[in-house]
């Protein structure tokens, strides 16, 4: 029993997947965000998987991981305050309402 | 054996949190399933002993976003208020468009040439210190990050900045804009 790539590809990919359930049902803006995050680390999973296997040697993949979950941090810091703002001028959160440049 | 129980077990609790991340009503839960996944991922990290990336996801990802997304929710919902909940519909035509592209996924995965020697873990050599990872950061020769890691910090700083104008400069438009838009 032992634990190949495929495994590692096959978990990230039902990862991903939940991410984009979260981001297509829920209509909550910190909820997409938190979804969103969800699908950045089953990228970031792929990258040390495939670091792993295809050249342990290296540490391409860890950086790039690191580097993932820095942009991950400005995506953050950046929309929740977007949302901080959103909800100010609004009174909530919901995406579908938010449509004061629309109209 | 004891990876692949190591493995299945985080990979379960992985799963489980992220499920209860996208589908709690309690949006403070998701928060806390959502602290969980992010745990779960770095004791992944660590199987594959990438120590500089669980390192990283543990102290930027759960001491630093999730505590940013906690201040987000306080700040924006009040605790234990459900949220509303979306047609069955909707939901449905999540879930379909979730599970084909986990299905292109999986079909792409299974059918991608990767080689029984490359599938096997070879030895691990050791280079995954985080002495090594900062040498990598810092040489500007080829194979060094130079450029991709002071673009990072560039761009940090200005999202960071961004973020604190975004949310600071609008206090200054609050008390009339909430007095309109914030009790309807």
């Amino acid at each position: 029993m032992e634990i190949t790539l495929y495994h590692w590809l096959t978990l990230s990919s039902f990862l991903f997947a939940i991410g984009i359930y979260g981001v297509l049902t829920r209509s909550n803006g910190l909820m997409t965000l938190m979804s969103l995050e969800l699908m950045l680390n089953a990228a970031a999973l792929n990258f040390v998987a495939f670091n792993r296997y295809l050249a342990p040697s290296a540490i391409s993949g860890q950086l790039f991981t690191v580097f993932v979950i820095a942009v991950a941090a400005a995506e953050a810091a950046v929309g929740f305050a977007i949302m901080i703002r959103l909800y100010r001028s609004q009174g909530n959160i919901e995406l579908g309402q938010a449509t004061l440049m629309k109209n | 054996m004891i990876e692949a129980i190591a493995f299945y077990t985080l990979s379960t609790v992985v799963l489980f949190f992220a499920l209860q991340v996208v589908s709690s009503a309690l949006i403070m839960r998701s928060v806390t399933s959502l602290i969980c996944t992010l745990l779960a991922v770095a004791g992944l990290y660590l199987l594959l002993s990438a120590e500089l990336a669980a390192a990283v996801q543990v102290l930027i990802y759960v001491g630093g976003i999730v505590v940013l997304a906690v201040f987000a929710v306080l700040l924006t919902s009040r605790i234990g208020a459900m949220q509303p909940h979306l047609s069955p519909v909707g939901k449905l035509a999540g879930a379909l468009a979730s599970t084909s592209i986990l299905i292109i996924t999986l079909s792409l995965i299974s059918i991608a040439p990767f080689t029984d020697s490359i599938n096997r873990l070879t030895v691990d050599t050791g280079l995954h210190s985080a002495r090594d990872a900062g040498l990598a950061l810092l040489s500007p020769a080829k194979g060094g990050y130079l450029v991709p890691f002071e673009m990072i910090s560039l761009l940090l700083v200005a999202a960071l900045i961004g973020a604190t104008a975004v949310a600071r400069f609008a206090s200054h438009s609050t008390e009339s804009e909430q007095s309109e838009g914030g009790h309807q």
